[in-house]
């Protein structure tokens, strides 16, 4: 089952003073889907991501935050002030920092997060085998995690949050610390998973998402500058140069506007459908 | 009531500790010989890790070079009638030389006992035998973070004297650089450790910890004491009475 | 004057030979990018350029001095190495220090105004007195770039300069390499950022194996499939978009049907 996602009018401050971190930001996303939210460096995207899942406001008592969140079709003004978890699971951006350390084997790394829950103890085992198993992990199980490749790490990362089976399913930059071999696997990985469970995954980079999303949000300082389809994205893609890289997808637009008779054909092939 | 029970190691250590105190330094230093060697003769006190059988043989060169200090500094500012060595300015008192073969001996004694205990037993055993002596699972979940971070400690000041040195840092022409290297990037790596560990702690959070009110520390299991761990403490035991009455005889 | 590896083996134990017989040379002024699969040794290639690590087999010569019989430190002069985290390798307490640190060991004149240099090059003069660990990741990243800049050494060499930056860094990063290769320095990088780095790369090496499997222009290892997916790299998406349009061009010509994967 995956949750469904209403953000309203959501504005946020760390603390009086301070340039807001986001403003007046609206989203509504359907279930099950996948939506982008893409940025350069400080644009918001971690920050909301923070928000949804409930740890800023935990630890920012004094941060000021206006509008309100629905994620399940309970409503939190403005925003959850607990960690949601495992309604809604956050991968963050360094895999490293997301594994505890402090198990032996990959296997015991993602029951820690059952063991954490309280989950009874004799469903543990199936239910890590299982995740594993979906993830491609199982040949892993009781390797050492801090032997894993930056890949195996960061889907290691990814199966501590799944094994909850969280309904919405937040990743900050999941892409940036794989190469393209790895990146190609945790694509599949994740149009599997947007079958059955809402995701949110922010990027600064398009070519990893363009793959796998259907929505896309473009943050700039906190404020909202595009939420749309995949095909109005493309169409404002030589719009953003100054907040994403791309240079080379503009080239790639300039033969769409030539309009030979297999272009969208190409198009298909690149990932834009 | 605590569930908890002494393990033959940890009742070894509280024994050699014991003797410390109790016994003449002639037969501590006879024994100190023979606890250098437990880790090569005996099987249970093998050092876990090649890691940690290093660190036990540089302990054993490092309390030589203590043991040798302390005889000699003891000699050299206790001041006594008999001398045993005149150098020029350097006067080493018969009185200050016993006094430091005394001292000596027990300082390495514990420290090799405690020592003995750690190289031979992961860590995390230590941390889940108190989880199951009643520890709460938070404070457990609290230790183990902390561990990670000195665990890991080590091979980070490494790695930022791998990274001074491509600097143009001499951080291998001497010791004093080494450790002149050290003192000014201990405060900024313990901050980007502690910073590490917050971000550790956050993901934790996000799995979990600390949200759900339903983890119970798993049941403490019923465990009879070894036969070593009675042993050792018997002995200790009759070491304590010994020197109470020695101690007590007028 | 020019960095030579003369088949250069290396391995941590003798199970495992991490690189086998590697010859290549690198003058200043060249820039020399590395690709490979993850844990293929890049890195510990980029080691045994300035020392950190000493070779099985085989030399390495910075200018004709060889890296067995010099210490790291004094190679660094010739050659500055940055690692891929920048956790390890930041401990000063402000930008500033951090920056101005190798030029104040490497004794170079006026170090100050050096380290000036190189934070304005890379777009953090503004960030002068902060602490490191107040700049957000990808600023930090950029900071690691400008402490090697300072050294002032002949070659740079990088592990994933380009990784976890936005456009605002990347166009950053653009800058310092072209202003570096200008200036004559010898630049090395290690990634799997092939779409950012082949407009620079005068020159480009695939390690697999231990061996290079490749090594030429970028442009002819864009035309070499099999040794592309081994390496896992991806072309840039103007090249995949042009083979496309030109593979359906030739199944139009055969009479083919219209199905082109990638």
């Amino acid at each position: 089952m995956a949750a469904s996602l209403i953000i309203e009018h959501l504005t946020f401050q760390y603390s009086d003073g301070t340039p807001p971190a986001l403003s007046d930001f609206s989203l509504t996303v359907p279930t099950p889907s996948c939506c982008a939210i893409l940025g350069p460096t400080g644009s918001g995207k971690t920050t909301l991501l923070h928000l949804l899942v409930g740890s800023l406001m935990k630890h920012h008592p004094s941060s000021i935050a206006h509008g309100s969140i629905m994620i399940n079709h309970v409503r939190y003004e403005p925003a959850p002030k607990e960690v949601l978890f495992p309604t809604v699971g956050l991968t963050l951006q360094d895999p490293y920092v997301q594994l505890s350390g402090i198990r032996e084997t990959v296997h015991s790394e993602v029951a820690l997060t059952l063991e954490l829950l309280g989950t009874e103890p004799s469903m543990i085992d199936a239910q890590v085998q299982k995740t594993l198993r979906e993830l491609g992990l199982y040949e892993l199980s009781h390797r050492r995690p801090n032997t894993l490749s930056g890949g195996e790490t960061q889907r290691v990362a990814l199966a501590t949050v799944l094994v909850a089976d969280p309904l919405l399913l937040l990743m900050d930059e999941p892409a940036t610390a794989l190469d393209y071999g790895a990146q190609a696997q945790l694509k599949s990985t994740l149009r599997h998973l947007k079958e059955k469970t809402t995701l949110l995954i922010t990027d600064t980079h398009i070519d990893f998402v363009l793959e796998v999303a259907d929505r896309f949000v473009v943050l700039d300082k906190g404020t909202c500058i595009l939420s749309c389809s995949k095909a109005e994205f493309l169409a404002h893609l030589p719009e953003l140069g100054n907040l994403l890289p791309v240079d080379d997808w503009r080239e790639v637009l300039k033969l769409r506007e030539r309009r030979s008779p297999h272009t969208e054909r190409v198009f298909k092939a690149l990932g834009f459908t | 009531m605590t569930n908890y029970h002494l393990g033959p190691k940890s009742a070894l250590t509280l024994l050699l500790t014991t003797c410390a105190f109790t016994l003449p330094w002639k037969i501590q230093l006879a024994l100190l010989c023979l606890v250098v060697l437990l880790p090569f003769i005996a099987p249970p006190l093998r050092p876990i890790s090649p890691k940690a059988s290093r660190t036990f043989l540089k302990f054993i060169w490092f309390s030589c070079t203590l043991g040798a200090v302390i005889v000699f500094v003891n000699g050299l500012l206790i001041r006594g009638d008999e001398i045993t060595y005149e150098f020029g300015p350097i006067v080493l008192s018969t009185e200050g030389i016993v006094f430091g073969l005394q001292t000596a001996p027990r300082l390495l004694l514990i420290s090799f006992s405690i020592l003995l205990l750690f190289i031979s037993t992961p860590i995390r055993s230590i941390i889940d035998r108190l989880q199951e002596s009643g520890l709460p699972r938070t404070m457990v979940m609290v230790l183990l973070l902390a561990l990670y971070f000195v665990e890991t400690l080590p091979d980070r000041i490494e790695r930022i004297f791998v990274a001074q040195e491509a600097r143009g840092a001499p951080i291998r022409a001497s010791l004093l650089s080494r450790l002149k290297a050290l003192v000014t990037i201990l405060s900024p790596l313990l901050l980007s450790s502690l910073s590490e560990s917050v971000e550790r702690g956050t993901a934790l959070e996000l799995r979990g910890f600390l949200v759900s009110t339903l983890s119970v520390p798993p049941p403490a299991r019923a465990r009879t004491p070894h036969i070593a761990t009675i042993v050792f403490l018997c002995v200790s035991l009759l070491l304590v009475a010994y020197r109470i009455l020695v101690w007590l005889r007028p | 004057m020019s960095i030579m590896v003369q088949n250069l083996s290396f391995s941590y134990s003798t199970d495992r030979k991490i690189l086998k017989d590697v010859s290549l040379t690198i003058a200043p002024g060249e820039f020399l990018l590395i690709v490979g699969r993850n844990g293929v040794g890049k890195s510990t290639f980029l080691k045994l350029l300035n020392g950190i690590r000493k070779p099985t087999s085989g030399k390495v010569l910075i200018d004709g001095m060889d890296t067995r019989e010099n210490s790291v430190a004094s190679l660094a002069r010739k050659i500055c190495v940055t690692f891929q985290n920048p956790a390890d390798q930041i401990f000063a307490p402000t930008v500033f220090d951090e920056v101005s640190f190798a030029p104040r060991n490497l004794k170079r004149t006026d170090p100050e105004s050096i380290a000036q240099k190189a934070l304005q090059l890379c777009g953090l003069e503004h960030h002068k007195t902060s602490h490191p660990y107040d700049l957000p990741p990808a600023e930090r990243k950029l900071l690691t770039i400008a402490s090697a800049v300072a050294s002032d050494a002949t070659y740079l060499a990088f592990d994933e300069p380009s990784a976890g930056l936005s456009s605002i860094e990347q166009n950053l990063l653009e800058h310092v390499i072209t202003s570096l290769l200008a200036e004559g320095k010898g630049l090395l990088v290690v990634s799997h950022d092939l779409p950012f780095f082949f407009r620079y790369a005068t020159r480009v090496v695939v390690l697999e194996n231990g061996s290079l499997s490749f090594s030429g222009h970028a442009e002819e290892l864009m035309e070499r499939e099999g040794i592309l997916r081994r390496a896992g790299l991806r072309l840039p998406p103007l090249v995949r978009a042009k083979r496309i349009i030109s593979a359906m061009e030739k199944k139009r010509e055969v009479g083919g049907d219209d199905v082109v994967t990638l």
